[in-house]
């Protein structure tokens, strides 16, 4: 009989199944940020030989006092405050409604859904034809009420509104989802307990649901709020590749982007780049900090 | 507060719950709602709540009609089977709710949950989350939870289903104490006869959302109205065999050997001829010598030891009894005993008994 050729430690054995997955993240996802966090120190180079002559923090410095990053910072920044929040009290609003047994449940819960797995860009396309001036569903519903035409997307007062409008009505599906089925995880004797209480079914909510799916609701914060920080291509379709009238939907990704592509200064980029890797450290680091804190009590 | 209820009916899809129950409560007794499994005893009870609406029927409290409010208007405090206190809330604020929910002051309300606290002796676990308490600390403080607003009714649903045997026993007399002191009107869903016959005013035995017998636990043990309730109560339960009422007495048909019992205590449920099933309870069954004229005697098939009793299980004829006796004799299988029968019911023959 052949014996079978067998490794030992387990660990060892565990470690060569992850391996084919494991050097597919560390050349697409390890090796990038690692290369981009480096590049940004670079001051110095030749970018066909790879060759570094000098390195120093004048990226980061540059980055930081370029009014179009604090610019694009700032805009990011708002949309994130305005369009997280936002995202999840409509959100829970819905999911409540859904939670009530109302008829056509599911029905709702797939179109409201449908958002969700369609394609950034192909959503971007369609708003950006609804929201056309002159020949734009919108306007065209707005002068059947008999209003004036509204130039959305070359006011620049109404980018940072629309794109906040967008990313709730985008993300709606999921948190819907999300919440819902934390709803129904919700045990059925607080409520029951709630009502003998005394508590009507706007208090029970505030003082027994809501507290209950705390941690749902917290994940859907961080979460939403690293993807906020992300927002690009909504920018980049709706707005014909410009960040926007007058710079209004400048962000943070864009401003890479642009810094990358169309300047090629990639060690600006990088910089750039790794200042957004911070932000969104900071927040992760923020949701470690509550989930773990609430572990303990 | 006084409950009446009125053809109360509960109707599912095809399960009819509870059917017409006509009852009434008096006020500041507590009332056991007893029966098996799905007999419809939890249902009146979410009914009696609010949580459930009837099919059909009307609750009145005192002569009031409440089966227009919810249940968070009727005041009623209720302590459920798996405790449902609000994991997010200390102690004190899940007993401080229902009066913050009552629009209490939050000085008054820190006040009242100390009495309530201090009549159930939770006072030390006030600032603890319930997850850090055990089931009948757990029990304790919804229980607390459920009489800190001072409600007119109490309803416990199986409230002691998910403790242990010892803890059973203890805190059902807490229960029965507090509600004494307080003289709620007290509504006590449980599955176990010795719970419901050791703290009720009244028992509510229900079979098929119907009422079998409703009456003082005494009664119910010593006067059953109906086998259904003669065979609930009682553990070991009640030895049936068939019978005929004959002049002289009950003729009890044990196969080969017929016995005519003039004696003991015969109890009736209903004017009664002809054939009847006899119910004697193994406690009922007293020792006596194999000579003695009417007596059952049979031969020992199994011998149990429970405790500070002892039950013996023998064939008389073609009927299989049990009898319980105490420790001073030592029996074997095989052999042959005798036992007097010192109190008998009699029900109606009913062919499926």
């Amino acid at each position: 009989m052949k014996r079978k050729w067998k490794i030992r430690n387990p660990q060892f054995r565990a470690f060569l199944y992850l391996l084919p997955a494991l050097s597919v993240i560390a050349v697409f996802q390890f090796y990038p940020v690692l290369k981009s966090f480096f590049m940004g120190f670079y001051t110095k180079f030749d970018y066909l030989t790879d060759t570094v002559e000098a390195v120093g923090l004048d990226n980061f410095l540059y980055v930081l006092k370029d009014p179009e990053f604090a610019l694009a910072m700032k805009n990011t920044a708002v949309f994130a405050v305005i369009s997280v929040p936002l995202g999840i009290i409509t959100a829970l609003v819905f999911a409540l409604i859904l939670n009530s047994n109302i008829r056509f449940q599911k029905f709702f819960r797939s179109a409201y859904f449908l958002p969700f797995v369609t394609s950034m860009t192909a959503v971007a396309v369609v708003w950006r034809w609804m929201l056309n001036k002159d020949y734009g569903m919108v306007n065209a519903l707005l002068s059947v009420l008999g209003m004036p035409k509204v130039a959305w997307l070359t006011d620049a007062q109404m980018t940072i509104p629309i794109l906040i409008v967008l990313s709730v009505w985008k993300g709606l599906g999921y948190k819907i989802i999300i919440l819902l089925a934390a709803l129904q995880g919700v045990d059925e004797r607080y409520v029951k307990a709630g009502r003998m209480d005394g508590a009507g079914s706007f208090r029970r909510i505030c003082y027994i649901i809501l507290p209950i799916l705390r941690p749902t609701i917290l994940f859907l914060s961080v979460t939403s709020l690293i993807g906020a920080f992300k927002i690009f291509d909504e920018v980049y379709i709706m707005y014909g590749q410009k960040p926007g009238p007058l710079q209004s939907g400048l962000t943070i990704v864009y401003y890479i982007f642009d810094k990358f592509y169309r300047h090629w200064e990639f060690t600006t980029a990088s910089a750039a780049a790794f200042l957004l890797f911070l932000v969104i450290l900071f927040f992760t680091l923020l949701q470690f900090l509550f989930s773990s804190e609430r572990r303990k009590s | 507060m006084r409950i009446r209820l009125e053809n109360l009916t509960k109707r599912y899809q095809e399960v009819t719950a509870v059917d017409h129950l006509n009852l009434e409560i008096e006020d500041g007794d507590l009332v056991c709602l007893l029966g098996p499994s799905g007999c419809g005893k939890s249902t009146t009870l979410s009914i009696i709540a609010g949580l459930e609406q009837a099919t059909e029927g009307a609750i009145y409290f005192d002569e009031e009609n409440v089966g227009g409010l919810e249940a968070e208007e009727r005041d009623i405090g209720m302590v459920f089977q798996d405790y449902a206190l609000y994991p997010h809330m200390t102690v004190q604020e899940n007993m401080a709710f229902p009066l913050k929910m009552q629009g209490w002051k939050k000085k008054d309300r820190i006040e009242k949950v100390k009495e309530a606290a201090k009549m159930l002796q939770i006072e030390e676990y006030l600032k603890r989350k319930p997850g850090k308490l055990s089931g009948g600390q757990q029990q304790r403080v919804a229980i607390a939870r459920a009489i800190v607003k001072n409600p007119k009714i109490l309803l416990l649903d199986e409230p002691l289903s998910n403790l242990d045997a010892r803890l059973r026993i203890e805190l059902r007399d807490e229960i029965r104490r507090v509600q004494k002191q307080l003289g709620i009107t007290t509504i006590f869903v449980t599955h176990d006869q010795e719970e419901a016959l050791s703290i009720s005013d009244k028992i509510l035995l229900m079979e098929k959302g119907k009422i079998s017998q409703y009456s003082s636990p005494k009664e119910m043990y010593m006067e059953p109205q109906n086998v259904f309730a003669a065979k609930f109560l009682g553990n070991p339960p009640m030895n049936f065999v068939p019978g005929e009422k004959v002049e002289d007495g009950i003729s009890l048909l044990l196969g080969d050997e017929n016995m005519t019992v003039k004696k003991g205590t015969i109890h009736e449920a209903g004017e009664l001829k002809g054939s009847v099933c006899v119910g004697i309870r193994p406690e009922a069954l007293e020792l006596c010598s194999t000579e003695e004229e009417e007596a059952i005697s049979g031969v020992i098939t199994g011998i149990q030891t429970l405790g500070k009793d002892m039950y013996i299980h023998f064939r008389a004829g073609e009927q299989m009894l049990t009898a319980c006796v105490g420790w001073e004799k030592t029996f074997s299988e095989g052999e042959r005993v005798s036992f007097r029968v010192k109190r008998l019911h009699l029900f109606p023959w009913e062919d499926d008994r």
